[in-house]
């Protein structure tokens, strides 16, 4: 996770973490990436980021992906007050100017671009001309 | 549901700090990967 991150910034890419999560909840969590709250989940929607189904829980690779991060000391649990435990995820690359250049919205938990897929996005960004970085 | 698509132009989207202050997207300049989580734990 480290490297990737490293890999992201050294490619001039700033990276932003966006929760549902109100921010009394989020102030007293140590966060590794700089993170911001949309308790009215605006953005999501903006994103088109959907809800999914309870359904969505009994997948195979999402019970995989849940067990693997059991495995890895994680435990489940209610989440905080006012989330919505149905929302999905998404990443999303913009460029400097503002456009969208990548969407990747979630099908369900288990859904998230790999690491090399971000990467090969970000390399191949635009660039602004020489001088104008 | 309905939401930009790829070579759009994204609005200057408002968030909250952990602090409970606004931040606008346009704070942050340069290219951006935002990551969207499902929950916070």
């Amino acid at each position: 996770m480290r490297e990737l991150l490293d890999e992201i910034r050294a490619a001039g890419v700033d990276v932003l973490v966006v929760t549902q999560s109100r921010p009394e909840a989020v102030a007293g969590v140590s966060l590794p990436l700089p993170t911001v709250c949309d308790p009215d989940r605006a953005a999501y929607r903006y994103f088109g980021l959907d809800r999914g189904r309870w359904s969505m829980f009994l997948r195979w690779r999402v019970l995989a992906r849940y067990l693997r991060l059991i495995f890895a000391g994680w435990r489940p649990h209610r989440g905080e007050a006012e989330e919505d435990m149905l929302q999905l995820g998404g990443d999303f690359i913009l460029s400097a100017d503002r456009h969208l250049l990548y969407a990747h919205r979630s099908n369900d938990p288990a859904d998230r671009p790999a690491a090399a897929d971000l990467l090969d996005q970000i390399h191949h960004l635009p660039r602004p001309p020489e001088g104008k970085a | 549901m309905p939401g930009i698509d790829v070579g759009d132009r994204v609005g200057d989207l408002t968030f909250l700090r952990p602090d409970g202050t606004a931040v606008r997207l346009s704070e942050h300049p340069g290219p951006l990967l935002l990551i969207f989580l499902r929950h916070l734990r």
